[in-house]
């Protein structure tokens, strides 16, 4: 393995993943000097079962707790002043989040309010952005549906992007109690973004070994237990071992820099219906057949979390990065076998125009990856892999 | 992929490496809003030049508060108390550990003294007792082997009361920990050996032990594949400033693997040998890691043959019999060390017996052993062991490992219970 000349990880969050993981909750929050949460959650996205769930947990803790479960759908901006002053009201020192996507960025926007007074000159935009100091214990209880952004330090307040390694929760705690029977497109479409987020935190020269050991599990996690949450197979265990995987992406993916499956989809993505992870898994195998002509060693090492020790060993060093995009397509035929809506093959079945990619293409591609970026997605245009050829 | 039923997995220290990550610091104590550091170390790092090198990179940007070298090699209430001491009369606002185990564990205690404004340190003593974030601590490792720049535990003797307090809190983690080859470049052969040799037993027990999880596996397969690859170049070419940032890196990572993995009987013996003869830390591991591994492998050698991939490559791993690749792993150990020997003109000790003292006596007479058994038994990590052990077991493993003969397999009591 070659190192970079120089790198540097964080990676602030506490992992509790596995069989009743939300005992713990008391504990923690005591461990990180807390002991009056304030709990927010959608009771619409996990439902009132699970609330009550994680408000079990602090049954026998004598602690107090706030609970808003009615946080909508989208951030609301004009939501945070009443929850900032609930939160201080109600004593509270420490917010515990159940679930994903804007829930989880309204309570990492709350605590950011409630510790520091700070409104969000943290941007991702590459400004120059103040460090906001540390904030208030965050525990985040995950749940099926995510797609490893609860982890980062990234969130929308409805407004603008926030981003700050401050905003990364405390502790995620992953419980098998807690994994929802949500339908599988949207369990496929969180993986599916982990999963790709995972691979190009992977293959990022610069990121390091720590981040690279995230993503290595990630990619290990998700692959090996996804077709069997499909499956039904023991679907709670199941979908804790991959939402497990998502967390641990997350992790990477905000310790590397976004990669061309990423930029790219998210471009695609404004003019197609398509679910975001459908598009990143459409571009995946391209990307893949790129980078293994340039670092075909690199590439050819994502084997071993997919497939272990034994088959990576015995496959022939030229062979690895065919294999692995090879296998990528059985995983997605896989999930095709058990999915009503099926990932497409090509960005031509995700009914995208030529003239959308293009003008895409134009806008994301600049300087010298221009051929690069034209190669993957001339190739996922088609859905053959360069590789093949 | 191995998925236990539940486990916990936390580092949260910042880690910057490089072939210049000293000059990194002046930014790093700016994040961290600190301007007047005090740098903790010991005379022997101070003699290597190690604190030089670490002052130059960083005075153009950095007052220093203060610099002390009077850390002993076994951490001392007395000196902890004594630096904290100094920290307030310099009014320093941060903390800079340069150097092994025993500076860590004096940092970490000067640091809860001085961030809780006490001289009191026995009653933040055990687990979970600090409450509230330190003073920043930046961690500077001059071996490559302890990981204790990513651990949270520290233990401070108390030679007067004839105690060790151990501390344990999520508190006492270093903000950040830097790795720089050029603090490693001087190290001597046997030390680079030894200290290589028990980051490569944090890495392996972490990953054959029972409290593993995916994500310390991750850390543990990459720490053993950056030890195998570069170990014995660097005894080679000792000023390879790659290897040695790859052997700093890899014990970073081996570091991260054991704390949230804990170890077994390799470090149940070891510490045991270490406490009864005053044996260091590295040679114990490098001797007992194989028969750890030999004792241990009707539990879990399909686990020890997975090691055998990132240890010797894909190539020995491929041409290796599936039933053999556990006991090709423990060979493989054996030869490393065998090397090691040879490479550091004999300093690097293969078994108990060969240990010898500067007047030429045995370091681990062979009456000790009934000692090192006795203690063993009381120590933490032979809960995480996976065959159990009882005073006969541990004295029938340190009676091979001091004669230097490979363990007879068909004298271990082999438990019932199954790894689930």
């Amino acid at each position: 393995m070659r190192l970079p000349d120089e790198f540097s990880f964080s990676c602030p969050l506490k992992i509790n993943c596995g069989t009743r993981a939300l005992a713990n909750l008391p504990a923690e929050l005591s461990a990180f000097n807390a002991n009056a949460p304030l709990i927010l959650a959608s009771r619409d996205q996990v439902g009132r079962k699970r609330v009550s769930t994680v408000i079990d947990a602090f049954r026998t803790s004598g602690l107090t707790l706030g609970i808003y479960d009615r946080l909508p759908g989208q951030p609301q901006p004009d939501l945070m002043p009443v929850l900032a002053r609930m939160y201080r009201d109600g004593g509270c020192d420490s917010v515990i989040v159940l679930g994903h996507g804007s829930v989880v960025d309204t309570a990492k926007c709350l605590n950011l309010m409630v510790s520091t007074g700070f409104h969000g000159r943290t941007d991702d935009s590459g400004g120059d952005a103040a460090d906001p100091g540390p904030l208030r214990p965050l525990m985040l209880v995950a749940t099926s549906g995510g797609n490893g952004d609860e982890v980062t330090g990234y969130a929308s307040d409805g407004v603008r992007r926030l981003c700050s390694p401050r905003l990364i929760p405390t502790v995620a705690f992953i419980d098998p109690a807690m994994m929802e029977d949500r339908n599988d497109r949207d369990v496929v479409d969180g993986a599916l973004i982990a999963l790709v987020h995972a691979v190009e935190a992977f293959l990022d020269d610069t990121a390091g070994p720590m981040c690279r050991a995230y993503a290595h599990s990630a990619i290990g996690l998700i692959v090996n237990h996804l077709p069997a949450v499909l499956r039904k197979t023991d679907r709670k265990k199941n979908l804790c071992a991959a939402v497990n995987g998502q967390v641990a992406a997350g992790c990477a993916f905000f310790s590397s820099s976004p990669g061309v499956c990423h930029v790219l989809a998210t471009g695609l993505k404004q003019g197609t219906d398509l679910p975001l992870g459908f598009l990143m898994a459409i571009l995946l195998p391209h990307m893949l057949a790129e980078a293994g002509f340039n670092q075909p060693e690199r590439v050819g090492e994502l084997l071993y979390p997919m497939v272990g020790a034994d088959i990576f060993a015995v496959t022939a060093a030229d062979l690895k990065t065919p294999r692995t995009i090879a296998l990528f397509w059985e995983f997605f035929d896989a999930l095709n076998a058990e999915l009503s809506l099926k990932i497409p093959t090509s960005i031509g079945d995700a009914e995208l125009t030529d003239e959308q990619i293009k003008r895409i293409q134009s806008r994301l591609a600049r300087g010298s990856i221009d051929d690069h970026v034209a190669r993957i997605l001339e190739g996922a245009r088609h859905g053959v892999t360069a590789i093949d050829d | 992929m191995h998925v236990p039923g539940y486990y916990e997995f936390f580092c949260p220290v910042k880690t910057v490496a490089g072939h210049h990550a000293l000059e990194k610091i002046p930014q790093l104590l700016n994040d961290l809003g600190a301007q007047r550091p005090m740098i903790i170390t010991d005379k022997g790092v101070v003699a290597a030049g190690l604190v030089d090198t670490v002052s130059a990179a960083i005075t153009p940007g950095i007052q220093m508060g203060a610099l002390t070298d009077d850390v002993p090699p076994d951490s001392d209430l007395k000196v902890v108390v004594q630096l904290a001491g100094v920290y307030r009369e310099s009014g320093c606002d941060a903390i800079i550990a340069v150097g092994g185990g025993s500076v860590m564990d004096t940092a970490k205690g000067v640091n809860i003294l001085v961030s809780e404004n006490t001289e009191d340190l026995m009653q933040f003593s055990g687990a979970g007792i600090l409450a509230r974030p330190l003073k920043p601590l930046m961690a500077i490792p001059t071996t490559a082997g302890t990981g204790s720049e990513v651990t949270q535990v520290a233990v401070i003797a108390d030679h007067v009361r004839n105690l060790k307090m151990p501390f344990a809190s999520y508190f006492l983690l270093p903000d950040l920990a830097v790795l720089d080859p050029r603090m490693t470049l001087t190290l001597p052969p046997a030390i680079t050996a030894a200290t290589a040799m028990d980051a490569l037993t944090h890495a392996v027990e972490a990953y054959t032990c029972l409290a593993k999880n995916p994500l310390s596996d991750a850390h543990a397969l990459l720490a053993i594949e950056l030890i195998g690859q570069n170990l014995l170049n660097v005894l080679n070419e000792p000023e390879n400033a790659d290897g040695r940032l790859a052997l700093a890196v890899a014990s970073n990572l081996a570091g991260v693997a054991f704390s949230n993995a804990m170890v077994g009987m390799v470090h149940t013996l070891g510490h045991s040998v270490g406490a009864v003869c005053g044996v260091p830390h590295g040679a114990c591991m490098a001797i007992l890691l194989p028969y750890g591994l030999e004792y241990n492998m009707h539990k879990n050698g399909y686990l020890t043959a997975q090691l055998l991939l990132p240890l010797s490559g894909a190539r020995v791993y491929a041409q290796t019999p599936a039933h053999l690749r556990a006991q090709q792993t423990v060979a493989a150990i054996r030869q490393l060390n065998q090397r090691l020997h040879q490479e550091t003109g004999g300093r690097h000790a293969r078994f108990f017996k060969e240990i010898t003292g500067p007047d030429g006596s045995a370091r681990v007479p062979v009456e000790s052993l009934e000692a090192i058994a006795d203690k063993a038994l009381g120590d933490g990590s032979i809960l995480c062991n996976p065959e159990e052990l009882d005073r006969d077991d541990l004295l029938m493993v340190m009676s091979h490992a001091w004669a230097g003969k490979p363990l007879d397999r068909n004298l271990v009591k082999k438990g019932d219970l199954k790894i689930r």
